[in-house]
This record gives C-alpha cells, structure tokens and sequence, in this order.
C-alpha cells in the first residue's frame, strides 16, 4: 500500500511540474523574459530525476510486490507509460524555449497564436490524475481527444507558414516558427498516449483510441447496451491473421443484476473484417448459430474496419484434448461426427469433380518452411536408388494430384484446427469460430487439418498421447466411414496427398527440433508411397492410407 | 585427414524397407557403394576382410537393430612381377 501512495504522490508532482514547464514556455514565447526559458531548462533534470523514480517503483510494483492485484498492475503500467510521455513532453518544451534564440523576427512569432494550443494541452494534463484514480473513461476520452484538435491547429498553422515560405521573405524565423509548432504538435502525441494508457488501465486491456471509438461505434450500432463504465475488454486470442480481437464483456458493478453481455470485437484492415463478415453470414444460410453471429458491422474509414460478433460458449477441442475429461473428448468427438455427418457434409454435398491444390499450397509454402528448418530432404543417390528431394517428392505428387480430384465439394471451414471448433458440454453443441477461409471443397481438407492440429500437439507423456491417439482415430474412423458411404474411392489417396501438405505446413509454428523432423520425415513417406504407388501403374482405387502416421 | 560423411534419414514402412536394403546388397556385390546428396558424395567399396556386426536392442515399445559393416582400405601393394621377364632393348 505504501508503494502505491508514493507512486501516486509523485505522479502528481510529476504532473505539476509539467504543467508548470509548460505554463512557463507558453508565457516565455510571448514575453520572452529570459527567467522563464531559465526556469524551463533547470525544471529538466528534476523531472528526469522523478520519472526515474517513477518508473523504478512502477517495476517494483508490477515484478517485486508480493501480491500486487490485477488493478493495480494495470494502474503501475498505466503510471510508467504516463511518466514516459510527461517526460517527452517536457523535453519537447526544452526543446521550444532552445528555438527562441534563432526567432529573428519576434514581431512576425507574436502574430502567431500558440496560446490556445497550449491552453489546450494544460487543461488536459490536468485531468490526468483524476480521470486515472477514479477510472473515469469519459475524462480519458477527452484527453485522448485534446490530440485530433492539437493536430487541427498545428495543421492550420503549418498551412499558413507553408504559405509564407513560398513567398520566399523571413525565411529563416518562419522555419524556426514551424519547428516550435511540430514540437507543440509531438505534445498532442504524448498526450494521446497518456489518454489511451489511463484507458487501458480502466478497461483491463490495451487499446488504441481508434479501436476504442471503433468499439463505442461499434456497441452504439448493435442490441447490446453496455454502459461505459461497465465495459471490461480482454484480449481474446490476442492478435490472430492481422485482426486485434478482444472479448467485451459488460460487467455489472452490482454483482447481483443479470448475466454479463458478452461479445466478440475485432479490428483490422477493411478488407479482413469484411471477409470475415461475409464468411459469417454464409454460415448463417449454411446451418444458423453454427459460427458466431455478427452483430455488427463498422467501416471506420477506408482502410479500418471493425466487427461485433456473440461470443459463443464452451471450450475449444484442443483443450478438451489436452485435459483430463475423457469423457467429454468422446462426447466432443461425437456432437462432431454427428454435425458434419448428418448435417454439415450431406446437406451441403454438391456432386461433380472438385479439384483440390494440397501439392500446389505445399509449393508456396516450402520456401517459408525451409526458413525456419533445415529438414527438408535434398535430392540423394544411394547405390542405384535415386531418392527425391523434398519439392521433387511435391513436384510429382502434383501431377498425381491433378488425376484425383474429389468427387464432390461441401462447404468446408477451411482452418479445421482443434482450436476453432468448440464444444458446448451443457448442450452437447459444436460452435464453429475463424471461418475466414470457409468454403465449398473436398471434406479432407477439414480431414487432414483436424487430424494434424492434434497430432502436432507437443504433448508426449503417456495418457495424454493416448487422448491425441484416440481423437485422432475417432475423426479418422468417421471420415473413412463416410468416404465408404459416399463411394468416394480415392479417399485413401487424397488424404495422403492432404496430411502430407498438412504435415510439411505445420512445422512452421513448432520449435521441438526433433519432432518438427519426425513430421518432415512422415510427410516424405506418404509422398513417397504414392509416387511408388504411381510408378508402379496401379490402380488408384487400391491405394491404402498409411493408417500408422497418424500415431506417435 | 579430412573426413568424409553422408547420412540419410526417413520413415519406410516394411515393404518400403526393402527397396534400400536391396539397392545396398547389389551395390555391395558390385564392390562399390556411391552415396551422394546435394553437397556430401563418398564412395565406399568394401573388398577384403570386413567386420560385421548385428545389434539389437529392446526397450518397452521401442526396438533398434543396428546392422555394421567397417572395414580398412588396404593400399595397393605394388610387388615386382617376377614372372615378368625384363626386356632390355638397345
């Protein structure tokens, strides 16, 4: 407790100190009363001195306290960013009183109006620490704000300097002058950042202003009401495919009152959340509540876009794999054979030849995994057996591929991974999530992926490799099953051709050096066993899946 | 003296197997084992008297059979043929 005392104390004598450097910059810029500019470079190394001090005990606060509460970690970190940012403001300060000595031409500074900028700026300081302690969003908001009408007025001014400068006269003072507004202009940046850290702090997670007025935008335009200061944000997945998602949650200070709202809020380029938005609504023609509602839809401007969607209940696949409820991963395993067995696969089915590009996506991709390791096999001989490099393997599995396509599409998710399927256990419900790449294609692809999202699973202790194991073989008895029933009599081969890619694809995200080679190496049998197979002028009906790959 | 290394690595299944094992034979009959890759090639050409061995191991789920074959080049020995009769020409 006495901790947090003495850091709040001296972020107010921070602050002070600030907002007197500042005061006497602005008055020194239209007295220019040597005192002043004085007074503004001695302030410098106190200020340094309390920043220091500030920052040491924000990281005692956060690492060395014993049990320091979730708030007050946010508070520490908020406190350290806002020292930082009073400490630039009072460099830039220095930096404006230094300028004062090139003005040649005082008259023409004098016609100037920077007052009102630092009017502006002054005001907002001073609601830095109250907004900060009583975690008022609205006072945050207006710091935050103060910036787009410092940026406003610099603007006006840069034009008119600009303007002056092509006539060509006092050249020197108006380049002089327009420094003096940049750095009143950098002000507006810190105090941006000081708005938005105080907002981080009340809200629980980082946010930016634009994301945050995306957001008010964003629940103003939907059903669901969440007072401001009822708003809880936590980052979801964290950053995921360029988006910033978070979980918005409407936490009644009344621990009494209803259930919290809860929601799901990305932002990210225009051309993403639009995507993602359309991939959300075919899944709601395709089978309704499947994969999240959107709830809504926000073009903040050209480029930004932001979306609301229902956070959907339950846990992911991966961690009904990964715990200790073997129940619940057969009761998981099955509500997922049911949805795409009854009702995903069949009712979306569409006969006719659909060409599928697992050699072609591996192509792409050999490059990016060859970055990162260096198990990709090269061209070898051995006494009179040639062995195939890697991209040779792919190369000719390619022209294989193209003689197999499927025999026909359904809408697949297309990012099949255990982690964007969820199981809700109280109403034995599978929820789709991530369904930026859903479309009509061969069901193996979602096959493959499944199957290699828990095989790739860094887990080799026993019992639990027996929970992977036995996922692994549900889905794969299920898919070989409805190949059966479908008459789909290449099923063995493209899921050869699919794992393979699914395999050569997936080491790009593990670090275990050994296992990442023991999925190179099986990617290289199956391809090899098809190549074989192919040479060998069989017929591809007899292919057999190497069943065993699939097991560690 | 520098030395020379190959290695190669993969998963084969029985049948497979035998492809390498039996391209290793035929090159042991014809007294020259070529294994190259993209930058490492040696050439072994196993003659005379070699030491084979056989090792195999069992430990839980997990076997290994570990099969050698070492052996030293001999240098040519380059003896006077005395069944040769010297010519002398002037």
């Amino acid at each position: 407790m006495e901790l947090e005392l003495k850091i709040r104390d001296n972020l107010h004598f921070l602050i002070m100190e600030v907002l007197g450097q500042l005061s006497a910059t602005s008055r020194f810029l239209s007295s220019f009363d040597q005192r002043l500019c004085r007074k503004v470079l001695e302030r410098d190394g106190y200020i340094d001195n309390l920043c220091t001090t500030l920052e040491n005990d924000c990281y005692a606060l956060m690492f060395t306290h014993p049990e320091p509460s979730h708030q007050n970690v946010d508070r520490a970190r908020a406190t350290h960013t806002i020292s930082t940012n009073l400490k630039q403001i009072s460099d830039f300060s220095s930096n404006i009183v230094r300028q004062v000595e090139y003005l040649l031409d005082r008259v023409l500074w004098l016609s100037f109006d920077a007052s009102a900028l630092f009017h502006l700026i002054e005001a907002s300081l001073e609601q830095v620490a109250p907004s900060l302690e009583k975690g008022d969003i609205g006072q945050a908001l207006a710091i935050c704000h103060c910036e787009f009408e410092v940026d406003r007025l610099y603007i006006e001014n840069f034009n008119r300097i600009m303007e002056e400068l092509r006539r060509g006269k006092s050249t020197e003072s108006y380049v002089t002058i327009l420094f003096i507004f940049r750095y009143i202009e950098r002000i507006g940046d810190s105090l941006l950042n000081i708005g938005e850290a105080i907002l981080s702090s009340i809200l629980g997670e980082r946010i930016r202003i634009r994301e945050f007025d995306a957001l008010q935008q964003t629940l103003a335009n939907s059903k669901i009401d969440i007072p401001l200061d009822h708003l809880q944000l936590r980052s979801y997945w964290g950053t995921r495919s360029g988006c910033n998602i978070s979980k918005v949650a409407d936490v009644p200070s009344d621990a009494s009152s209803d259930a919290a709202h809860e929601a799901i809020f990305k932002t990210g380029s225009i051309r993403k959340i639009e995507k993602e938005k359309e991939k959300l609504d075919a899944w709601a023609d395709v089978i309704p509540g499947l994969a999240p509602r959107v709830l809504t839809f926000y073009r903040q401007d050209a480029e930004n876009g932001a979306l609301l969607t229902e956070f959907l209940p339950g846990n992911n696949l991966q961690e009904i794999v990964l715990g200790d409820d073997r129940e619940m991963v057969l009761s998981s395993q099955h509500a997922l054979h049911r949805l795409l067995g009854e009702q995903l696969w069949v009712g979306t089915k569409k006969a006719g030849a659909t060409e599928t590009s697992y050699m072609a996506q591996v192509m792409t991709r050999l490059e990016s995994v060859h970055q990162v390791h260096s198990y990709l096999r090269k061209q070898q001989t051995l006494g009179h057996l040639a062995v195939d490099s890697t991209a040779t393997l792919v190369e000719k599995c390619l022209h294989v591929e193209r003689l197999l396509p499927a025999p026909f599409s359904v809408f697949i998710h297309g990012d099949f991974n255990a982690n964007n399927i969820l199981y809700d256990a109280h109403r034995d419900r599978i929820f789709f999530i991530d369904v930026n790449r859903s479309g009509p294609a061969d069901y193996i692809q979602d096959v493959s992926v499944f199957l290699v999202s828990n095989f790739r699973l860094p887990v080799f202790g026993e019992s639990l490799r027996q929970q992977i194991n036995l996922t692994i073989a549900e889905m794969y008895g299920f898919a070989r099953n409805f190949a059966k029933e479908q008459n789909d009599t290449t099923f063995d081969v493209r899921l050869t051709l699919a794992l393979a890619r699914s395999l050569y694809t997936s080491t790009r995200f593990q670090l275990n050096t050994d296992f990442v080679k023991e999925m190179v190496l099986r990617a290289n049998f199956l391809l090899e066993k098809v190549i074989h197979f192919n040479e060998d002028k069989q017929n591809w009906q007899d292919f057999q899946f190497p069943e065993e790959v699939l097991y560690l | 003296m520098a030395k020379q290394k190959f290695s190669y690595d993969s998963i084969q299944d029985v049948s497979s197997v035998r492809r390498y094992l039996k391209s290793l034979i035929r090159s042991i009959d014809e007294g020259k084992i070529s294994l190259s890759s993209e930058e490492e090639s040696i050439d072994l050409k196993p003659k005379g008297l070699l030491h084979f061995s056989i090792e195999a191991r069992k430990k839980g789920s997990k076997n290994k059979l570990t099969l050698e074959l070492r052996w030293t080049d001999k240098k040519e020995l380059h003896m006077d043929d005395e069944s040769k009769p010297v010519k002398i020409s002037s």
